[in-house]
């Protein structure tokens, strides 16, 4: 049986040769007098009175300040327009649908509402969604208040307050953007189909001219007031014409007009191609026709 | 040193006047703030923790500044100790973690070249010394961690149970540790034959 030591052993020895150089040497009176003077840190962590007080303090102000800022961040987002164009045509993602003979609306922040009738229009239903051109996503809107076939909404405009006055064949009705709703209105002095409309500077709508029942253009014109809901008369045009009364009715600038893109359609019965372009003109309205 | 208010020890003994003149007595005595009692402790255990906490640190400057930090700390907490016969086991696991932490702070692992090694050696056995400069070697590929261990069971002479006491986890956890750090160390060492 060999006589030779284990590892364990063996390692033990090798150890004890290798802390010979340990430095075991201590002045132990020395030691003691360091050793009760060194600070030694805690190693708990606990509260002390009136610590709390101040962490409390400073989440509260950084509560404060986020939320301002964020206020601020959402004004400052909702004024600006993500991108300024300025006499510039530039691609924009399709609509959710093709809409043909669209009306246009642009709504107060920044989104368009768009009106028209399915491919080809004929048979199809009208219907309405919101575009919004920098995210290029569409939301449907609606159901109309009344019942409308594809030509009966012809005309709309903004109104001061944001909502939208929609008409067509004696089927007036008010768009809210908040709600993506329509409510009817009226009735109308006169039942006239593809008016003309014009916002005043007092917030009333100008509603002039159309097709009467025997599809004659009407002379007359009525105001609409967005306040009350009601239609009353005023006075007449002395002419009508050319065909389309509603290419020689404008509100004119009134220099408070916000910079936001509009929507043009890139060609007639094909409207799922859209363009965003800031003209300096208006571009509350508009319409795509042959 | 900036801060020189001492800790207050609150010693877990109660009868002052029939304590035995012994090991707990000085243990308890050294509780309280008795400074002749601390600098006994300090004679009797220093060597062992120096010891200890060379073999983690690899090299005597770091080993001096962790035992100095050890003793502060034992002076400031020598009052949890309960059982006074673990005295000596838990100053050199408190000198055991102070080296750990200087080892951490240094980063690295002070290399000494085998002149050195052959000069601490001195006049020992040719096979002891080959030995050693073996042992430092594979000391510097093991952790700290690792080094602690083998410290406090072949330095320190620490059962399982008394380390596993100081450092936490079970006897048997701390076993198995041991047990798969001596294959690790036969194989680094006996590479020409001469470990078995």
């Amino acid at each position: 049986m060999s006589d030779r030591p284990t590892f364990e052993t063996q390692l033990r020895l090798a150890l004890s040769t290798y802390v010979a150089d340990a430095p075991v040497g201590v002045d132990p009176v020395a030691m003691t007098t360091f050793a009760s003077r060194a600070h030694v840190p805690s190693t708990s962590w606990r509260f002390r009175r009136g610590s709390l007080l101040p962490i409390l303090v400073g989440l509260l102000v950084v509560a404060v300040v986020g939320a301002a800022v964020a206020l601020v961040a959402s004004r400052l987002d909702q004024r600006t327009p993500p991108r300024t164009y300025i006499d510039e045509v530039v691609s924009a993602p399709d609509l959710s649908q093709e809409m043909t003979r669209p009306v246009l609306v642009a709504l107060a922040d920044g989104r368009v509402l768009v009106i028209g009738a399915g491919s080809d229009g004929d048979g199809r239903p009208t219907t309405a969604l919101v575009y919004d051109p920098m995210t290029g996503s569409s939301a449907s809107a609606g159901p109309f208040a009344s019942p409308a076939d594809p030509e009966e909404i012809s005309a709309a405009v903004r109104l001061m307050d944001g909502r939208v006055f929609v008409t067509g064949n004696g089927a007036p009705q008010i768009f809210d953007p908040r709600t993506l709703q329509f409510t009817a209105v009226g009735p109308m002095v006169a039942e006239r189909t593809d008016p003309a409309l014009a916002l005043l500077h007092d917030g009333r709508v100008l509603i002039a001219s159309g097709l009467d029942s025997n599809r004659e253009w009407l002379l007359s014109a009525e105001l609409f007031d967005p306040a009350t809901h009601t239609f009353s008369a005023t006075g007449s045009m002395a002419t009508v014409g050319p065909a389309y009364p509603w290419e020689a009715i404008a509100t004119l600038p009134d220099g408070r007009r916000r910079a936001l893109p509009c929507v043009t359609f890139g060609g007639f019965r094909h409207g799922a191609s859209v363009s965003r372009c800031r003209p300096l003109s208006s571009c509350d309205s508009g319409h795509d026709r042959p | 040193m900036g801060h020189f208010a001492g800790p207050v020890h609150q010693p877990d003994v109660t009868e002052i006047a029939t304590e035995p003149a012994t090991l707990d007595g000085t243990v308890q005595r050294a509780a309280r703030g008795d400074e002749a009692a601390f600098a006994n402790l300090i004679s009797e255990h220093h060597a062992s923790m120096s010891r200890v906490a060379f073999v983690i640190c690899g090299d005597a400057e770091t080993t001096r500044d962790a035992v100095q930090s050890a003793w502060a700390i034992a002076w400031a907490r020598i009052g949890s100790v309960r059982d006074p016969s673990q005295i000596r086991a838990w100053l050199v696991a408190v000198a055991a973690n102070e080296a750990r932490q200087a080892v951490r702070r240094r980063r690295r692992i002070h290399i000494a070249d085998i002149a050195d090694a052959n000069a601490l050696v001195g006049d020992d056995d040719p096979a002891d010394r080959i030995s050693v400069v073996d042992l430092r070697r594979v000391l510097r590929g093991l952790t700290a961690d690792e080094r602690t261990l083998l410290a406090l069971r072949y330095v320190a002479g620490l059962d399982s149970t008394e380390i596993a006491a100081q450092i936490g986890g079970s006897p048997s956890g701390i076993r198995s540790r041991l047990a798969r750090l001596l294959d690790r160390l036969r194989i680094d060492l006996d590479h020409d034959g001469a470990w078995r």
